[in-house]
């Protein structure tokens, strides 16, 4: 059983990008695309993926108010945020604190997709410091 | 990967949790006290004052100690005396977690290292800002990430040359041969606009670096919509790369434009001409003057003619 996958992202070059990407990795399937916040609801509660890779800035609904949606909704859903903006220190504390897993900073790496997909799929989202 | 704070790298890497790292900005915030804060614990300054020179700050590129001088609240040496009790006394990320006993010595050297060698990739080369224009830092990096993601994203070599400063209505040459042009709005306390125009050639090559594949045959909607998203990890580095030297900033979602905007009224159009063998890219910002009047006062410099 493959691990559904929603990208929230309004740049339809990034979706392309990360659903032949993710496609691509044993395991995962991108079961959806929405190009805005708004969107993201609504897919996320039709298509209840495992993940949820989130933009931080779109339009109509930025990626945190959306993130605080998602997380009102289902409070343990798994949602990572994807991000050029990642590097800036308070929005990822606000992202953190507001229940996402992580943040990807862009450009991003696939080994680091893969390597944050897995962790949370295989360990049921609970991280282990080491 | 881009630009990343330290916290962010350390969750990424396993090395703590989210949760840890909440606890250590907590402690961070707590003990790492603000210059006002600091100012009223000495004495130099009240409360009201505080207030006042804050109110001053918003919308100003300026920095709260050269403020309360020029208010005449207190003295160069006083704003000396308390930038020196912030360094000495300020907690780091690293050390926060220390004392909280969620690293221990060793994991944050090892991770310190690589963490710092990774980053380096992403470090300041030389960039020519004229001296008297405002934003500074933030065009500096804007430029310096330019020229780097077009290497490490497109693939493209690019070089660029000294500024050009227009205002007062004129206006740079047209820009033929551009097909796209994207714009970026930077908030909170930088307020430049982004500006980038490529060629249709330029554009294909930024989308098929980022598609992986040939995008010579996709939609005009697609390539664009790919140089929005490269000029969006630009700025995103730049604006996180501002948030490591302390300034508070953030980018708007990029919007494309059928033509380079002119300078409005109170505004400069900044271009640095851009070479590259592949095709042409225009680089230019738009920058308030009331940014640039800021920085001529305090720095008593005249403004170019």
């Amino acid at each position: 059983m493959r691990s559904k996958v929603l990208v929230v992202d309004d740049s339809l070059a990034t979706a392309r990008q990360l659903t032949r990407m993710i496609d691509s990795f044993a395991g995962y399937e991108v079961v959806g695309h929405a190009r805005d916040g708004l969107e993201g609801i609504q897919l996320f509660k039709q298509l209840g993926p495992d993940v949820v890779l989130m933009d931080i800035a779109m339009p109509r609904m930025d990626g945190l108010e959306s993130l605080r949606t998602v997380m009102s909704l289902k409070p343990e859903a798994k949602v990572v945020m994807v991000s050029a903006m990642g590097g800036v220190g308070r929005k990822v504390e606000e992202a953190i604190r507001l229940g996402a897993r992580n943040v990807i900073s862009k450009p991003f790496e696939p080994s680091r997709v893969q390597g944050i997909l897995d962790t949370l799929t295989r360990q049921g989202g609970d991280k282990e410091p080491g | 990967m881009g630009i990343q704070f330290f916290g962010e790298y350390l969750i990424d890497r396993w090395v703590i949790t989210p949760q840890q790292l909440l606890e250590a900005l907590d402690l961070q915030e707590y003990r790492n006290l603000k210059f006002g804060a600091l100012a009223v614990q000495r004495g130099y300054l009240s409360e009201d004052d505080v207030a006042r020179i804050s109110t001053q700050q918003i919308g100003q590129d300026r920095r709260f100690g050269d403020l309360a001088v020029e208010m005449g609240l207190m003295t160069e040496a006083q704003v000396g005396e308390i930038l020196t009790l912030q360094k000495n006394n300020y907690l780091y990320l690293g050390e926060a977690l220390l004392e909280l006993g969620h690293l221990t010595e060793d994991i944050l050297e090892r991770e310190l290292t690589i963490f710092k060698e990774e980053q380096s990739r992403y470090g300041s080369e030389a960039v020519v800002v004229p001296e008297w224009l405002g934003a500074r830092p933030a065009i500096e990096a804007c430029v310096d990430l330019t020229r780097k993601m077009f290497i490490r994203v497109a693939g493209l070599l690019i070089k660029t040359g000294p500024p050009e400063v227009y205002r007062d209505g004129q206006s740079p040459p047209d820009g033929q041969g551009c097909s796209t042009t994207v714009q970026v709005r930077f908030d909170g306390s930088v307020d430049i606009r982004f500006l980038l125009g490529v060629s249709h050639d330029v554009a294909v090559a930024i989308a098929s670096r980022i598609l992986k594949e040939d995008a010579s045959g996709e939609s005009l909607d697609l390539v664009e919509d790919a140089v929005r998203e490269f000029c969006n990890f630009i700025c995103g580095n730049a604006a996180a790369r501002l948030a490591q030297q302390g300034v508070d900033t953030g980018v708007l979602p990029p919007e494309s434009l059928s033509q380079l905007p002119r300078p409005e009224n109170g505004s400069c159009l900044v271009r640095y001409p851009v070479h590259m063998a592949e095709g042409r890219v225009e680089l230019d910002f738009i920058v308030p003057l009331q940014r640039i009047a800021a920085a001529r006062n305090a720095e008593g410099r005249p403004a170019p003619a």
